[in-house]
């Protein structure tokens, strides 16, 4: 039924993980979904590659979760853009992920001998 | 915060679909724009800037997809897809959907119209009452108030409820008689008239919107006080609203009211019977006395309901405690039995809700309930069959979608649409239904409740709609689990045009539910059937149907004693000359309408033992009476015309009466003095049957009579007339003015049949008998309905095998005995079923019941009968079908 997703973006990227970038992106301020994007590729040195078009439903999740917040602003181009802001709730999520993604990541280190 | 933030966004999407939409075309559109911008840097023509762009993006249409599936407009796409998928099922098959919708409609509108009834009656307290849950209602427990009977009861005699106000000190207790009705002189609407205590307004919180309620001189009990409260509606209907009615005055029988007030609505009383006029109990009884011949208020016949208002900080138990104590310290009354074992309960102001005994109409209304449940798993076990029968049929269509890649729960959910739609829909004709059944039950079977409202209201409403969307997942879930667990393969398979066929266990169980269910109303309704019969049929001692009386009614400005005699001599004597009159005769009480007391000695000077509930009553008749009621002699002799004022006094006494008090002797010839030791002997002279004192059932007491001219009435007689029962009628009316003409001066003549007069015991029996048996006769028909489909679907699916038998030499008689054989056999299993459950459930109906026990065989057999018959000729038509199988059509169908 469904046309099948690139393999590649969905390979890389878990879906909570795309969360949590996105959410750590937007505390630097609202942000519209292209800026999100590309301030992701850029820290990421293009090492994390994701199908830009993946963002909007991960924003959709974000918004129905209540963990951001959308409206309508003018963009520097004189444009009409969306743009995206973190709640407080969206906040503490994002600080629980980062926790336990410490876990994990030095848990992982630690097994691979390198910390 | 953060929740709100995401609700808020999603009732966003839901509520600006289009919007929504829109902005998304814009966002996505926005970043393919600064996306090919930042490409064009590196200086590429336009159209593979674009491809670069939408490479970098991805799949833009899968991706506006998926975000759209983020939110709920999925969920609401999929909703409208079943649902139209589901309709536009249901619109191919109509059939199939009338069938449901009105087995679904029956079955919740039943459950509708009774709810209304049973919330009326159980949960509702009395409209217009401030803080009922504070107001108790009191009941008697006396094992020997009452002869024969040992339970709780309502009532209170005006002796017993001054002791137990007066026990109860500072909680204030208030005393009324249920409602009579009577038409006003003038026409207009029925005055429903109950009388209470002067401080019934009050204890209740009542406030009068016009003139004023009862005050300190209509608290005297001894000081008739005409004067009438009326209720809101009765004001508007009856006097057109009138601003000064205060004074008017109001004829109804003989007594004139003035109205001093008027009560706002919706308070109609505490009863299920409304009442819209109130009068002081004073005025009640005016002039009327009690059967020793005081003042009513003094005597002890207990007609007086009485509820209290709790005071704060004061428990049920301590004024349970206070009232007995005052009812057992209170002075016996003259021929009563004293109330030393009495006991005093408070219960719920809801009638129904009573601490024991409770009303016929409410314990009814509650069987009603359980029966109208039934009927509702009936009518679901018939739907979920339809059902079940129409997954299977649609075998082939659902494996093809299946195969299509359409998930087991798209099809699950599909199927739940289509039944929670074909809920919804019964529910709306169930609306319709029960708002026109609950009317026509309303009027027919308990005309005489304070309704207060319409039909169906809001709850009633609520009701349906839950029942029949539950009703609708109940019955779609069975053959939604059968449904879509699918085989594939087999259902595929070449050469099988419908797929497999396979008896269906589901379907059995349904039907042997259906059957089960419907053999325990069948036998409910014989029950209640041969009950009703029974009571129809005891005898009473008199010849029912053939007698009719008159007496004369007493007014405050009017009474009639024992000098009414002569003219009532009179009327009797020119009654038999009317054609239709068999015998007419005199006596100081009516039949059925109760007996007089007196003290009794025997020859030594020995009292009779009283107080034990079982004393022996007597009525003074004359010499004609036991001809005329049809009273049979045993031994002895009748009164005659000899037995007069100066002759020997004499009796005559019941069966009972003779063996009772002289066992093994001839009673003959025996002798007992009344009233006062030093009066004179009173002489059997005859033994008569038992007749009923008071009421149709009641068990048989000791009874003497004695003749009229030796022991006159002390008040006005009362004429039986012994008519043909085809033209009684007529008889009544030349009665009613036979009587005029010999007393003239009468203002009030009842004339009644005996007939009449028990109708009223009979009602609760009919009542219960109608239900059942209307219930019954639903459940039949609907079982019917089931087991023909289910017959008629497994025939139509053996179509091919059918006629390869033929084929290979089956007569008719053998495939019709294949076919209903099958069918009866699931039928059979359900009657055991249902026989057992029967005779489990009867304990629960077994109160209502008069002579039948809840084992009776007629009464099952009949339900067994009537049922196997009805499922004999379910099964036979679709059998006669398969048997009539032309072979070569069936085979070539391959």
């Amino acid at each position: 039924m469904s046309p099948s997703a690139p393999a590649d973006a969905r390979a890389d990227l878990q879906p909570g993980t795309l969360d949590m970038l996105i959410l750590r992106t937007l505390t630097l301020g609202s942000l519209h979904g292209y800026a999100i994007a590309q301030h992701i590729a850029r820290l990421s040195d293009g090492v994390l590659r994701v199908e830009q078009g993946s963002l909007y439903p991960a924003l959709e999740r974000l918004l129905n979760k209540g963990w951001v917040t959308a409206r309508w602003a003018e963009s520097p181009t004189k444009r009409q853009a969306r743009y995206y802001t973190i709640t407080r709730s969206g906040r503490k999520q994002l600080d629980e992920k980062v926790s336990s993604y410490d876990r994990v990541a030095t848990a992982i280190a630690r097994v691979m001998g390198r910390a | 915060m953060s929740v709100l933030d995401g609700i808020r966004h999603r009732l966003y999407v839901l509520w600006r679909r289009e919007s929504y939409v829109r902005d998304l075309d814009r966002e996505l559109r926005f970043h393919l724009d600064l996306e090919r911008l930042s490409c064009s840097r590196d200086g590429a023509e336009a159209r593979s800037l674009e491809l670069a762009a939408r490479r970098a993006f991805g799949n833009v249409t899968y991706y506006r997809e998926e975000t759209r599936s983020m939110t709920p407009l999925l969920w609401l796409d999929r909703v409208r897809q079943d649902v139209s998928y589901a309709m536009r099922g249901l619109a191919r098959a109509p059939g199939f959907t009338v069938t449901v919708v009105v087995t679904l409609a029956l079955g919740v509108g039943l459950n509708a119209a009774v709810f209304s009834l049973l919330d009326r009656v159980f949960v509702r307290p009395p409209a217009g009452v401030a803080a009922p849950n504070e107001v108790r209602r009191l009941y008697l427990e006396s094992a020997t108030a009452i002869a024969g009977d040992n339970h709780i009861f309502p009532f209170f005699s005006y002796p017993s409820y001054q002791a137990i106000a007066d026990a109860f000190g500072s909680a204030e207790t208030a005393a009324y008689t249920p409602a009579d009705s009577v038409r006003p002189e003038a026409g207009g609407p029925l005055f429903r008239r109950s009388y209470v205590s002067a401080n019934y307004f009050r204890l209740l919180g009542i406030r009068p919107i016009v003139g004023r309620t009862f005050d300190k001189d209509e608290a005297r009990i001894d000081a008739p006080a005409l004067v009438l409260v009326v209720g809101e509606r009765l004001w508007r209907d009856g006097f057109g609203a009138d601003p000064d009615i205060v004074g008017r005055r109001v004829r109804t029988g003989t007594m004139d009211f003035t109205i001093i007030g008027v009560v706002p609505e919706p308070f109609a009383g505490l009863e299920i019977s409304a009442a819209n006029a109130w009068a002081p109990l004073s005025a009640f009884t005016a002039g009327r006395i009690s059967s020793g011949g005081d003042a009513w208020y003094l005597g002890g016949g207990a007609f007086l309901r009485v509820v209290t208002r709790l005071p704060n900080g004061t428990s049920e138990a301590e004024l349970e405690g206070k009232g007995t104590a005052g009812l057992r310290a209170a002075e016996p009354l003259r021929g009563m039995a004293s109330l030393t074992d009495a006991k005093v309960w408070l219960g719920s102001v809801v009638a129904a809700r009573g601490p024991a005994k409770k009303d016929a109409e409410s314990s009814i209304s509650l069987r009603l309930g359980a029966v109208a449940i039934i009927v509702l798993v009936i009518a679901c076990a018939n739907v979920a069959n339809l059902l079940s029968m129409r997954a299977n049929r649609r075998r082939r269509e659902i494996a093809v979608r299946h195969a299509l890649g359409v998930s087991r729960w798209r099809l699950y959910e599909q199927v739940i649409a289509e039944s929670v739609l074909l809920g919804l829909i019964g529910g709306l004709a169930a609306l319709l239904l029960g708002g026109w059944g609950g009317a026509l039950i309303r009027r027919l079977l308990f005309p005489s409740v304070n309704w207060a409202g319409g039909t169906l209201d809001v709850r009633a409403v609520v009701f349906v709609a839950t029942a029949s969307v539950v009703a609708g997942i109940i019955v779609g879930t069975a053959p939604a689990f059968t449904g879509s667990r699918i085989d594939i393969i087999s259902s595929l398979r070449a050469g099988s045009l419908e797929g497999a066929y396979r008896r269906s266990t589901l379907g059995a169980i349904l039907l042997i539910t259906q059957t089960a269910l419907s053999i325990i109303l069948l036998v409910g309704a014989g029950l209640f059937v041969r009950s009703l019969a029974k009571v129809e049929s005891i005898d009473l001692g008199f010849d029912t149907p053939a007698l009719l009386f008159a007496n004369l009614g007493t007014t405050p400005s009017q009474q009639f004693g024992p000098e009414t005699q002569p003219a009532f001599e009179r009327a009797a004597e020119a009654l038999r000359r009317v054609p239709g009159v068999k015998a007419t005769t005199l006596s100081n009480v009516g039949p059925m309408g109760g007996f007089a007391g007196s003290r009794l000695f025997r020859a030594n000077g020995d009292s009779l033992v009283s107080g034990n509930g079982d004393f022996p009553s007597f009525l003074s008749v004359s010499p004609e009476y036991f001809s005329t009621v049809g009273l049979r002699l045993r031994q002895g002799r009748f009164f005659t015309a000899a037995d007069r004022k100066s002759s020997q006094p004499v009796m005559i006494v019941n069966a009972r009466m003779a063996s009772a008090l002289w066992p093994g002797q001839p009673a003959i010839g025996q002798c007992l003095v009344l009233s006062k030791p030093e009066n004179p002997c009173v002489q059997v002279v005859g033994i008569v049957d038992d007749a009923h004192r008071m009421r149709i059932i009641e068990e048989p007491a000791k009874q003497f009579y004695l003749p009229l001219a030796q022991r006159p009435s002390f008040r006005a007689p009362v004429l039986i007339v012994r008519a043909d029962p085809h033209r009684i009628g007529l008889v009544v009316a030349e009665a009613r003015r036979q009587v005029k003409l010999a007393v003239p001066e009468a203002q009030i003549i009842q004339v009644r049949t005996v007939n009449e007069l028990l109708e009223s015991e009979l009602h609760p029996w009919r009542l219960g008998a109608q239900l059942f048996t209307m219930f019954g006769v639903l459940a039949l028909v609907v079982a019917a309905i089931g087991v023909y489909s289910v017959v008629a679907y497994g025939v139509s699916r053996r179509t091919h095998e059918m006629g390869v038998r033929v084929a290979l030499g089956a007569r008719v008689a053998d495939v019709i005995k294949l076919v209903v054989s099958e069918g009866m056999l699931t039928v059979g299993v359900g009657v055991v079923i249902g026989v057992a459950g029967a005779l489990l459930l009867g304990r629960f109906v077994a109160s209502l019941l008069y002579g039948v026990t809840t084992r009776d065989p007629v009464s099952l057999a009949t339900a067994i009968a009537a049922l196997s018959l009805c499922a004999l000729a379910a099964c036979l038509v679709p059998g006669w079908r398969a048997a009539r199988v032309d072979p070569v059509e069936a085979l070539r169908a391959e």
